[in-house]
């Protein structure tokens, strides 16, 4: 999988999680939309996660751009932004999305969270 | 009566969105430090100039109506309690933003706020003075407790477009 979020410190929180908690396997992480899609041709991975708000290209654009070169590709939205600019992201073809803030600690996240990943991977 | 029925009853639209305002800033911080919150000074509307905090970051936002300047504030020593044993400096400022970013996407995201203010994006948190113009904003303050460390809350409204557009 691949994270991009433009907070490092969450990248860092994120990437420990799926590694050690959900057992993934993380290939890359990135900061903003053109290395979303940069690292996205480059690795081609089963998850991508994807914060919106960042500099250079928002995750939106980001989004698209990767829908329309790999259309199976599976996009979790991480993002603090609700309403409708998450709507428009599971329009565009995101599988899910996940509402900051979240306790990783929490057992009832993660249990909502393994069930989430569940539905992304049986879609 | 609740102070929230007292708010909307004086017609302080920026006075009702202080519990809004406290309640996702508690849970911002609480969630990305994993640790609690203490409520130091309650949420409301004030005029008075606080003090400078040394390290302020600030995420700022506008429509045609509003302009609003949400920010965090910390003194230097706060900041290193909050990430004891953490040796990347940048690490800890990024965080920081972080927390001033999903307070504001939190707060956007309500519906007390959005049906007062309305649609708002925000811009990416910075550790600059805000652009907009703010002179005759409505400011709510608040502190919060994390350990030891004072985090100074902020959340300044502007009606009117003078502030200007992002």
């Amino acid at each position: 999988m691949i994270i991009v979020d433009d907070s490092k410190f969450l990248l860092r929180l994120m990437q420990e999680y799926f590694q050690e908690v959900m057992d993934f396997e993380v290939l890359a992480t990135g900061v903003n939309g053109v290395q979303a899609v940069d690292l996205y041709r480059r690795f081609q991975p089963d998850l991508i996660c994807l914060d919106l708000t960042m500099p250079v290209k928002d995750g939106h654009t980001a989004l698209t751009e990767i829908l329309a070169e790999f259309p199976g590709a599976r996009v979790l939205i991480i993002s603090a932004v609700g309403g409708p600019s998450i709507l428009q992201c599971m329009k565009t073809g995101a599988k899910a999305y996940l509402e900051k803030p979240f306790r990783l600690e929490d057992e009832e996240f993660q249990k909502d969270f393994k069930s989430t990943l569940l539905e992304i991977f049986a879609k | 009566m609740s102070q929230t029925s007292q708010d909307e009853k004086t017609g302080d639209p920026v006075q009702a969105v202080a519990a809004d305002f406290e309640a996702c800033s508690r849970r911002a911080i609480e969630c990305l430090l994993n640790r609690p919150t203490l409520l130091s000074k309650s949420f409301c509307a004030q005029s008075q100039i606080p003090a400078e905090p040394g390290i302020r970051c600030i995420i700022e936002s506008a429509n045609g109506d509003h302009s609003l300047v949400i920010s965090l504030g910390l003194s230097k020593t706060d900041l290193e309690s909050l990430f004891a044993g953490e040796e990347d400096e940048d690490l800890k400022l990024d965080a920081i933003g972080e927390m001033v970013n999903v307070i504001s996407g939190s707060l956007f995201g309500r519906p007390g706020f959005h049906s007062r203010f309305g649609c708002m994006r925000a811009s990416i948190p910075t550790f600059a003075p805000p652009s907009l113009e703010m002179g005759q904003a409505r400011t709510i303050r608040g502190v919060l407790f994390v350990g030891t460390a004072h985090l100074f809350l902020e959340l300044a409204i502007h009606s009117g477009t003078r502030g200007g557009n992002l």
